[in-house]
């Protein structure tokens, strides 16, 4: 089954010397638990791609099919439904509320989409979380901001993880552990992942890849 | 180069720059026009006391009033006496002053410094006066302009009581108004700062890298400073031209007010010159306070630490001393130390009022903690609303509850249709057929306004003396502020009522003694009770007519009638009758409602000026925590973006925003109900007798609370409604977040 299907996408930006275009046709399609790396230098439009799939942009022509449906055809608070529940989005950082615990940062989230609070513990300590849930995003380093945001989008048990450099800010060890606990998490639950990434080594864990300067 | 770069900030933030000159042009205009009105007032009446300046009051020892014959006699006895004759003008209170430029003549020759010259409108010749005189009530007075070792049989000196007091009070109201100004400079001060300190804050990472550059730290610390004095420079001289149009537009209206409550013109031109050095060096001191963050480097999360403690200090004290004061500057000195406690109190508060319960679902408890965020970062700007709020409760329920016990006590003392004077060199029993006509009148009774002389301390000074038939429903229906049982009984048996400015300053109370002195024969009388007497600083003794000495001469006479319920004709057929009895063409006529009017105008003017500066006041605030607002929630913006990411739709997501700073403003209102509750309090029964020489009843105005909560709600939608529409569509995080604080 596909989880996203997009055809002949056209996406561009307005500019002080005119249109800027982002994407001319783009065509691609992942199936439902596979991954998908998006690759490409800066401002080759991966965040944007991100963006159009979980309908905070719209795209200018094209269609995007998710998760079985035409999303073109849905209104915004279609898509606010669809990302309470279904989707759960990563950035490389500031994904916490900075006044809420870490706990309490993932069972608001886990809140939102309607999932019990129960397991929300469990989820921090097996992302190694155990002892901090009390603390501040402030009070912890970034590797265990980044785990907290992945307990977030585990405690909601989407069907589709969309994630912006996911490690772009942390090191290379850290990174390796952030990224293990996401593709473990993404096969053992059998959902899709569309991960926008700089990174070869992370992209190469994806069952696809997707370079967006060549549209390949 | 430097410099463009420092201030290339407000090439990005213009709003900022506009938001801190507006604030620091209108705290310079509010203080500016109420220090040019009562610096102008405080000038007239050093004026009026250098005209006087060693000159005693000359006054008959029997009390009675004096007349033009006592002067002629005295002149002819070579007495140097000066006439000072005050006539009332009609409407609003307006007088004008009779001086006898010859008769200041003798005065002049004794002196050795240069004579000063009175050129105020309120005086005339004293050939007009007295022309005025026989057509409007007046008082005549003379004053000894040179001395003299013996004095005429009857007469005695006496400094000028009346306008001591006057003085006195006076000048407690304009420290009343500098007051309100002093607390205007405060609240804007604390807003400068709020929005300053946030631009900083905004700034810092900038100025970081000119370090970076070699910058030298000092060398931005000096032109930051620059800055801020080139701020202020630009936000008095404006702010100054606005103060003075401000003087100008309210100067009528003080003046009025100045002149019925306290005897006193508003005489002397302003003083440009000194007024816009004064104003321009307290712009200098708030601006130079706003910078003293530019020595910090990090915000102190630990303030609150020494807060409290020093807060509750400063609230027991305040307290003690509120209710010991006996002084106005007292009243002032713990009015200072309840707000500054209440001020350092209030985030330490708030951060508690807010904290949510730990099990809150959810979304509230984000809410909650990103509102106590916001308390935490608003700090500054929400106590100066909160004072400027507290102020507006406080100033509203003084007026209102003046205006309502004002127009309480006006009906009783205007308990009647028409107010007619007796003319002159006329008798009442002329027209006693008249009043008896049941068809032209239903009740009357006669008012006679003289001078008494009050005994104490071996001298006697000279007091207003009301008398009246007691026995009067018209009288009796009077409500007194304290009394013995059966007052009016006692009153109609020869006892007295005094005014609460006489009580006050004679520490009277009902059952007490007074000596008096009437038409030279001394009585001991005993005070039935006290009423209340608004609007003049004169003390006064009230007496049943019927115990005035038989050759007591009156300084005015009137008649207080009622008409009949189903007098359809109006009062023409009566005053023609009274016309035709007395043998005059016509008589002064006066209506209650025309009365109520006019005394209700002088005491709305009295008020305008402190309504106004408490309103701007309010309005220089909500606009100051609504642009100081915008910006943090700005700085935040990414964090609320997150809710919409996170699956919030554009409504739900307006609704939390909008709940959130609809929060945000009703902890400043629930803030703000307990200090302009204490205010009132202070104001009333502290600050206004010892400022006017009368209390009022404490009254609370839930009400008006109400209204000043929906003006916060209105201001919450407003700031959410435009966040919401400046809300941007991409989800896409930047690459620097601000504002990530706890």
């Amino acid at each position: 089954m596909t989880a996203i299907e997009v055809t002949d996408l056209h996406k561009s930006y307005r500019s002080a010397s005119g249109r800027v275009p982002v994407f001319q046709g783009l065509s691609f399609a992942v199936g439902q638990g596979h991954s998908l790396a998006l690759t490409g230098p800066s401002g080759s439009g991966k965040s944007t791609l991100l963006n159009i799939l979980c309908g905070l942009e719209p795209a200018d022509t094209g269609v995007v099919k998710l998760l079985g449906e035409d999303a073109c055809l849905r209104s915004p608070d279609d898509w606010a439904d669809l990302r309470r529940g279904r989707i759960g989005v990563v950035f490389q950082d500031s994904n916490l509320m900075p006044a809420l615990t870490l706990e309490e940062n993932v069972r608001l989230r886990a809140d939102l989409a309607g999932q019990p609070f129960g397991p929300v513990r469990d989820w921090l300590e097996r992302l190694g979380l155990a002892g901090l849930e009390q603390r501040y995003p402030d009070q912890v380093s970034g590797g265990q901001r980044q785990r907290a945001a992945l307990a977030m989008v585990f405690a909601m048990a989407p069907d589709l993880i969309l994630a912006d450099e996911p490690t772009g800010s942390l090191d290379r060890h850290t990174a390796s552990a952030v990224a293990d606990e996401l593709f473990r998490w993404q096969r053992h639950r059998g959902c899709t992942l569309v991960l926008a990434t700089h990174d070869l080594s992370l992209a190469d864990r994806c069952d696809q890849r997707l370079d967006l300067a060549t549209g390949t | 180069m430097l410099l463009r770069a420092i201030l290339s900030h407000y090439r990005r933030h213009p709003l900022q720059l506009l938001a801190l000159w507006a604030i620091l042009t209108l705290a310079t205009a509010l203080w500016s026009g109420v220090w040019t009105l009562t610096t102008q007032a405080r000038d007239s009446m050093t004026v009026g006391d250098r005209q006087l300046a060693g000159q005693q009051l000359l006054v008959r020892q029997d009390g009675a009033a004096v007349t033009v014959e006592d002067f002629s006699e005295l002149r002819r006895q070579g007495l140097c006496v000066v006439p000072w004759l005050e006539v009332s003008t009609g409407e609003g209170g307006a007088r004008v002053i009779g001086v006898d430029p010859l008769a200041m003549g003798c005065a002049d020759s004794t002196r050795s410094g240069p004579v000063p010259v009175l050129d105020g409108e309120p005086f005339v010749d004293m050939a007009e006066a007295a022309r005025l005189a026989r057509q409007q009530p007046s008082v005549l007075r003379l004053y000894l302009a040179q001395d003299t070792d013996g004095l005429p049989g009857g007469w005695q000196r006496q400094p000028d009581p009346s306008a001591l007091d006057t003085g006195e009070l006076a000048d407690s109201f304009l420290l009343n108004l500098n007051a309100l100004a002093v607390l205007v400079v405060l609240v804007s001060a604390l807003l400068i700062r709020s929005v300053y300190t946030l631009g900083l804050a905004q700034r810092r990472h900038g100025l970081k890298l000119l370090e970076r550059y070699g910058v030298q730290r000092r060398r931005l610390r000096r032109y930051l400073l620059l800055e801020l004095g080139a701020l202020a420079l630009l936000g008095a001289v404006p702010g100054f031209g606005l103060g003075l149009v401000l003087a100008e537009v309210l100067g009528s209206g003080f003046g009025v007010a100045l002149e019925s409550l306290f005897d006193a013109s508003l005489l002397a031109t302003p003083r440009t010159g000194t007024g816009f050095l004064v104003t321009l060096g307290v712009m200098m001191l708030v601006v130079l306070w706003c910078g003293l963050d530019l020595l910090r480097n990090q915000e102190n999360r630990d303030g609150h630490r020494w807060q409290v403690p020093v807060a509750a200090g400063c609230l027991i004290g305040g307290v003690a001393l509120v209710l010991g004061a006996d002084s106005l500057l007292a009243a002032f000195v713990a009015t200072a130390l309840l707000l500054a406690g209440a001020g350092l109190v209030t985030p330490w508060l708030l951060q508690r009022l807010v904290a949510p319960h730990r099990d809150a679902p959810p979304l509230r408890l984000w809410r909650r903690r990103e509102l106590g965020v916001l308390v935490r970062r608003l700090a500054l700007p929400l106590v100066a609303l909160q004072l400027a709020a507290g102020t507006v409760i406080a100033v509203h329920a003084l007026v209102h509850t003046f205006e309502g016990t004002f127009n309480q006590w006006l009906d009783q003392r205007l308990a009647g249709d028409l107010f007619i004077e007796v003319p002159d060199g006329k008798a009442v029993s002329a027209v006693v057929p008249v009043l008896s006509q049941s068809h032209l009148v239903a009740g009357w009774h006669q008012v006679l306004r003289g001078q008494v002389g009050l005994s104490a301390n071996g001298t006697t000074r000279t007091l207003d003396l009301m008398a009246t038939d007691t026995r009067s429903p018209l009288v009796r229906g009077w409500s007194l502020l304290d009394a013995v049982n059966s007052p009016w009984q006692a009153v109609s048996e020869g006892a007295v009522l005094v005014n609460e400015q006489l009580a006050r300053r004679q520490g009277l109370s009902p059952g007490g003694a007074l000596a008096i002195v009437l038409d030279g024969e001394r009585r001991k009388v005993t005070v039935a009770g006290i009423y209340a007497d608004y609007g003049r600083p004169a003390g006064e003794v009230l007496m049943d007519m019927d115990f005035l000495p038989s050759g007591y001469t009156p300084g005015f006479r009137s008649l207080t009638i009622t008409l009949p319920v189903n007098n359809g004709s109006g009062q023409g057929p009566l005053v023609a009758a009274l016309e035709q009895a007395w043998q005059v063409d016509s008589l002064q006529v006066r209506d209650n409602e025309t009365v109520h009017r006019i005394a209700n105008r002088i005491f709305r003017q009295t008020f305008a000026l402190t309504r106004a500066i408490s309103y701007l006041t309010l309005g220089l605030a909500v606009a100051a925590l609504l642009l100081t607002g915008w910006v943090v929630l700005g700085a935040r913006q990414w964090y609320y973006q997150l809710l919409t990411i996170w699956g919030l739709t554009g409504r739900a997501w307006f609704r939390v925003i909008f709940m959130l700073a609809t929060e945000l403003m009703l902890v400043v209102w629930a803030a703000a109900v307990p200090v302009g509750i204490a205010l009132t309090w202070v104001l009333v029964q502290r600050i206004n007798p010892l400022a006017f020489g009368w209390s009022l009843p404490m009254a609370v105005y839930p009400g008006f609370w109400l209204e000043l909560m929906a003006l916060l709600v209105l201001a919450a939608l407003s700031v959410a409604g435009a966040f919401y529409l400046k809300r941007p569509a991409t989800g896409v995080a930047p690459v620097l977040v601000t504002g990530g604080e706890r």
